[in-house]
């Protein structure tokens, strides 16, 4: 099941890029999509990151789905 | 009507009071959300503004339609400004229309509270002693 997942501001740095292309199982969750993005990427740290699916806020436990798109965003500071 | 609006050139309050303008309401009211600086005793050069640019107005979206449920409005512009922002130059504006002043005059102050907590944007500040991300807040949802 491939999703798409984002990364922004200081996350999008630690990583040095935005967009990852991640295979996953059927029922997999928005905090474990972080884990492997923590786990393949060295000194990414989530803890904290407000999640996004398909561009509107969500909660770490929400199951992704085929073809959605996942954004990590660090505590916003807009404005 | 609600106007939505992100750009990456600097915001004219004229022409978004424009946009507001309409004879049937008797009330505008606006804000402007500046560069400061100095900013915590450090000089500030510039901030760079990020933005989730497909996100961002389906949050300018949930601010407006949270608005329009306790107040009386007739406009609402919100601009946001992304890219580099020097001091004193405008990153975000908004322009609330109303039939009377007291719905404009709330709304205006509640929808910059809410947008500061809503919309995906960042800040990465660079001042003459260094340069890192600003602090932002989780109010907007459960974070990991």
């Amino acid at each position: 099941m491939p999703i798409t997942a984002l990364l922004f501001a200081k996350y999008r740095t630690v990583a040095g890029q935005k967009e990852f292309q991640i295979e996953y199982s059927d029922g997999a969750t928005v905090r474990q999509v972080a884990s492997c993005l923590e786990e393949k990427i060295q000194d990414l740290e989530l803890t904290g990151a407000l999640c996004a699916l398909n561009e509107s806020y969500t909660s770490p436990d929400t199951v992704v789905a085929d073809g959605d798109t996942i954004a990590f965003l660090p505590p916003v500071s807009g404005g | 009507m609600n106007h939505f609006i992100v750009v990456d050139r600097a915001l004219d309050l004229v022409e978004l009071t424009e946009i507001a303008t309409e004879e049937k309401f008797g009330a505008i009211a606006s804000f402007l959300g500046t560069v400061r600086s100095p900013n915590e005793g450090a000089e500030v050069l510039y901030i760079d503004y990020e933005g989730y640019r497909g996100m961002i107005e389906k949050q300018m979206q949930s601010v407006a339609d949270e608005l329009r449920d306790r107040y009386d409005l007739g406009h609402i512009v919100i601009s946001h400004r992304l890219g580099r922002i020097l001091p004193g130059e405008t990153s975000i504006a908004i322009v609330i229309s109303s039939r009377h002043r007291v719905d404009a005059l709330a709304a205006c102050r509640e929808c910059i509270d809410r947008c500061k907590d809503l919309l995906p944007i960042w800040k990465y500040e660079v001042t003459n002693r260094g340069s890192d991300w600003v602090p932002g807040h989780s109010n907007a949802s459960q974070p990991l």
